[in-house]
């Protein structure tokens, strides 16, 4: 099975807390990493790539220190190791310029509204990264138990049918 | 001899001829009046004096005079002319040669005398007395005369009688005219109203030279003009107007037959309005003493001038109360429009008050939502925490069943000791987690899933050794998972705890903010009105990084509440300036023994040169809607509230960097103060 990471990152420990309590269930096939901050994900994305795994999904807060969520995953877009990762913001500050910006502009893929519903969280992570699977992992197979299995199963048959695989 | 109220006056030159006439007049006279004697007119003068003033009267006076006298004449002129002697009728004895002279003296009066010679026949004399007393009796129109019958000339008294009655009639025709033409009813048309009065004044006055012509637009009289003319309008159309502030008020417009200029005519005042020809016309000018006379010729003419002058007058009042009636709706017009101004007004600025009071409820409805919102955190993370728990537990007792290894006590005291670290110590640094982590991987090569349990021995708070040690364990993977079911469960009671406690402060943050005015100044510390404020605003300052500096401070004395206000003001306002994101510092000092500082510095853009002068002016505001209320309320009532704590607040601004600095006396004096102070006052 491909090594795939998850990034969590918020100022907040309770609520980085929270969010891995609530990511739980993607721990059997993904590493997720929580970070305090834009910088501390910096440093960990720097491992993870030392480590050789793939940057699934960054999952962040907007209001940070130093620099915003927005900014952050912006900036990943930039590079290559993290453009193809899927970007989601989580934020209490709904229809903030910034969010409607950086969505605009494609640089990122969902926003969620804090607080956040455990299931609704799950589902959006669960669609992203199925997504993100489909598009940058050769054997998706594996991750059909954790991602949504229908959509994993017909892309499978749709590669055999078109003879790639 | 009679003495009564009428006497016979004989004034006479010689004396034998004046005996001889007082015994002539006697003889025609006697029987009813006495003849008195006097020489000469000097005396005859003073005797009609005297008389005069003791209310006797002369019925007839003879006298003779001598030739050539020139005295004797005069002085019967002037006595005729004299009404208060009364119309003395008088017989003149001239000398013959100079009868021809004397009669035409008397010509003008030639009823009252009648001159006789001097060598009159006594026959001659009697018929000319009698008839000369009776016409004085009956022009005298006393009812005497019956006594005096005797001596009358009857056929004259008759003839006078009636001559009398005849005049009599004739006023009582004219007076019936006068009446009857008083109350006559409009004429047909103007042109027989002009015809016929034109006509009677023609026969009275000459009309051609009282005629004027006045050319259309040119002014007959003006305002103000003295006047003393009636002027009737035979041909054209005459306006007049009056002045009234800056316009001419029209007064009426008078045409052929109607007369003009009545009004300063009839007072004898100056004219009263300008008269203008509003087409070509011509008019009759009439002067007082030309009306006295048509008047007094004209009975029937005086009728129809009263009548004229009546509709002149009376159209005049009918257009001054049309007038008046006009002013008085233009009064309940312009009085009912000030009602409904005064209506508008009212509404307006209820409407005023309206808008205020929304943006007060809007502003407080935001800050309601911002305290809401707080709660709201803590209180879903606590709902969260409290799920998660019973899972833990279940979780917990499940592996604990499932736990083989002999060490039970161990294992239970040992996570006994995780989950109180994980509820009251603070959470592990990621970075410290990762590196820990890192190194117990490698002391866990072998069990599946190393990675993750290194991570799990790394989270929780034990020290390196026991890390070590547990996982050097036979089913190190089973020990750990249990012992993270602990600390899970002690995560998740800190939690509920921190929770818990953010709640409790935002209420008391709450609470005190809004601590009701004491009646008597409290002594507080102005750091845990700050930090209160603080957290009630904390929901709008997410993009704010603030940095508190406080030194400690001895407690003040005052409202709490109040400056709490203050705080949020400035506070708000430094947001504001930021727009929402920004560095705010927030210094608290001791400034010698007596005072204690707070500033407020933000790094947003300097105050301009022009508003900074203004800032606690009342009234004055950069933000569209006016002074914000409910979260903020203005610096104007904050540096009212500073100065009522016996302080100052001061404003510098450069750019990046405007700091509010407020001073308030340790030991000071609480001084509510009436009213805000403008700027200037």
């Amino acid at each position: 099975m491909d090594r795939i990471s998850i990034l969590v990152i918020d100022d907040e420990r309770a609520v980085l807390d929270t969010l891995m309590r609530d990511l739980d269930r993607f721990s059997t096939h993904f590493r997720i990493e929580p970070c305090e901050s834009a910088a501390d994900a910096a440093d960990v994305i720097r491992e993870l790539k030392a480590d050789g795994w793939a940057l699934g999904l960054v999952l962040a807060d907007h209001l940070m220190p130093n620099m915003s969520g927005v900014d952050f995953l912006v900036q990943l877009n930039s590079d290559p190791y993290s453009s193809a990762a899927r970007k989601v913001l989580i934020t209490a500050q709904a229809g903030l310029e910034d969010t409607i910006q950086a969505i605009n502009r494609g640089g990122l893929n969902h926003y969620i509204r804090k607080p956040w519903r455990k299931d609704q969280l799950e589902e959006v992570l669960c669609d992203q990264l199925t997504g993100y699977v489909l598009e940058n992992v050769e054997d998706p197979l594996p991750f059909a138990q954790v991602l949504d299995a229908s959509r994993i199963f017909s892309a499978i048959h749709r590669r055999g049918a078109s003879g790639r695989l | 001899m009679n003495v009564g109220t009428y006497f016979i006056l004989a004034v006479v030159g010689e004396r034998a001829a004046g005996a001889a006439i007082q015994r002539d007049l006697l003889r025609i006279f006697g029987e009813h009046f006495s003849v008195e004697v006097c020489s000469g007119p000097r005396e005859a003068g003073d005797r009609l004096k005297v008389m005069s003033r003791i209310g006797r009267k002369v019925a007839l006076m003879a006298i003779s005079s001598p030739s050539g006298d020139k005295d004797g004449p005069e002085f019967v002129v002037d006595v005729l002319a004299r009404p208060d002697y009364g119309r003395i009728h008088c017989v003149y004895f001239a000398p013959p040669e100079d009868m021809a002279v004397i009669a035409q003296k008397f010509d003008r009066s030639k009823a009252q005398v009648t001159v006789l010679p001097q060598k009159y026949e006594f026959a001659e004399l009697e018929s000319a007395s009698r008839r000369l007393i009776t016409d004085y009796f009956a022009k005298r129109e006393t009812p005497d005369i019956v006594n005096f019958a005797s001596v009358l000339d009857l056929k004259r008294l008759s003839e006078e009688l009636l001559e009398v009655e005849e005049e009599r009639r004739s006023y009582r025709l004219q007076l019936h005219d006068l009446q009857s033409g008083l109350l006559r009813s409009p004429w047909r048309n103007e042109t027989e109203i002009v015809e016929e009065l034109t006509g009677r004044l023609d026969s009275m006055l000459d009309l051609p030279s009282l005629r004027l012509e006045i050319p259309r637009g040119e002014a007959l009289l003006k305002e103000g003009d003295p006047n003393s003319h009636l002027y009737l309008v035979e041909k054209g159309l005459m306006g007049l107007t009056k002045k009234s502030g800056s316009a001419e008020v029209g007064l009426g417009r008078f045409g052929p037959g109607m007369f003009v200029g009545i009004l300063s005519f009839i007072e004898g005042e100056d004219a009263f309005a300008t008269v203008r020809a509003i087409e070509d016309s011509t008019l009759v000018k009439i002067s007082a003493k030309d009306l006295k006379r048509l008047i007094s010729e004209d009975a029937g003419l005086t009728a129809l001038v009263v009548n004229l002058l009546l509709r002149g007058v009376s159209a005049r009042l009918r257009e001054s109360t049309q007038l008046h009636y006009r002013v008085n709706e233009l009064n309940i017009e312009i009085s009912r429009e000030r009602d409904d101004l005064k209506a508008a007004i009212a509404r307006l600025e209820a409407a005023e008050m309206k808008l205020v009071e929304r943006e007060k409820m809007a502003l407080l409805g935001q800050f309601i939502a911002g305290i809401a919102h707080e709660l709201n955190n803590p209180a879903g993370a606590m709902q969260r925490a409290g799920d998660q728990l019973a899972g833990s537990l279940i979780g917990l007792m499940k592996d604990i069943a499932a736990f083989k290894d002999g060490r039970m006590a161990e294992i239970r005291s040992e996570g006994w000791r995780v989950m109180s670290d994980a509820l009251d110590k603070s959470p592990k640094a990621l970075p410290a987690i990762r590196s820990e982590a890192k190194n117990y991987e490698k002391h866990l090569t072998g069990e599946p899933r190393a990675r993750e349990l290194a991570r799990m021995l790394a989270d929780m708070h034990v020290s390196e050794s026991e890390a070590h040690e547990i996982a050097s364990r036979p089913k190190a993977d089973e020990a750990i998972r249990l012992l993270y079911r602990f600390h899970d469960i002690g995560i998740e009671l800190r939690h509920i705890r921190l929770s818990a406690e953010r709640v409790e402060g935002i209420v008391k943050s709450l609470r005190d903010y809004a601590r009701p005015q004491q009646s008597e100044p409290v002594s507080f510390d102005v750091r845990t009105g700050i930090d209160d404020t603080l957290t009630i605003m904390s929901h709008t300052m997410k993009s704010v990084s603030v940095f508190k500096s406080y030194e400690d401070l001895p407690p003040i004395t005052g409202q709490p509440a109040e400056l709490n206000q203050v705080w949020t003001n400035l506070i708000v306002n430094a947001v504001e300036a930021m727009k929402g994101a920004g560095k705010l510092w927030i210094k608290t000092q001791r400034r010698g023994e007596t005072e204690v500082s707070v500033s407020f510095e933000n790094d947003g853009p300097a105050i301009p040169a022009e508003v900074i002068g203004r800032l606690f002016d009342l009234n004055f505001t950069t933000k569209k809607g006016g002074a914000s209320f409910g979260l903020g309320i203005g610096l104007p009532i904050s540096r009212n509230i500073v100065e009522n704590h016996g302080g100052t607040i001061t404003v510098e601004s450069h750019p990046r960097s405007t700091t509010f600095t407020v001073v308030l006396p340790i030991k000071g004096e609480y001084r509510p103060s009436q009213r805000l102070r403008s700027a200037n006052g």
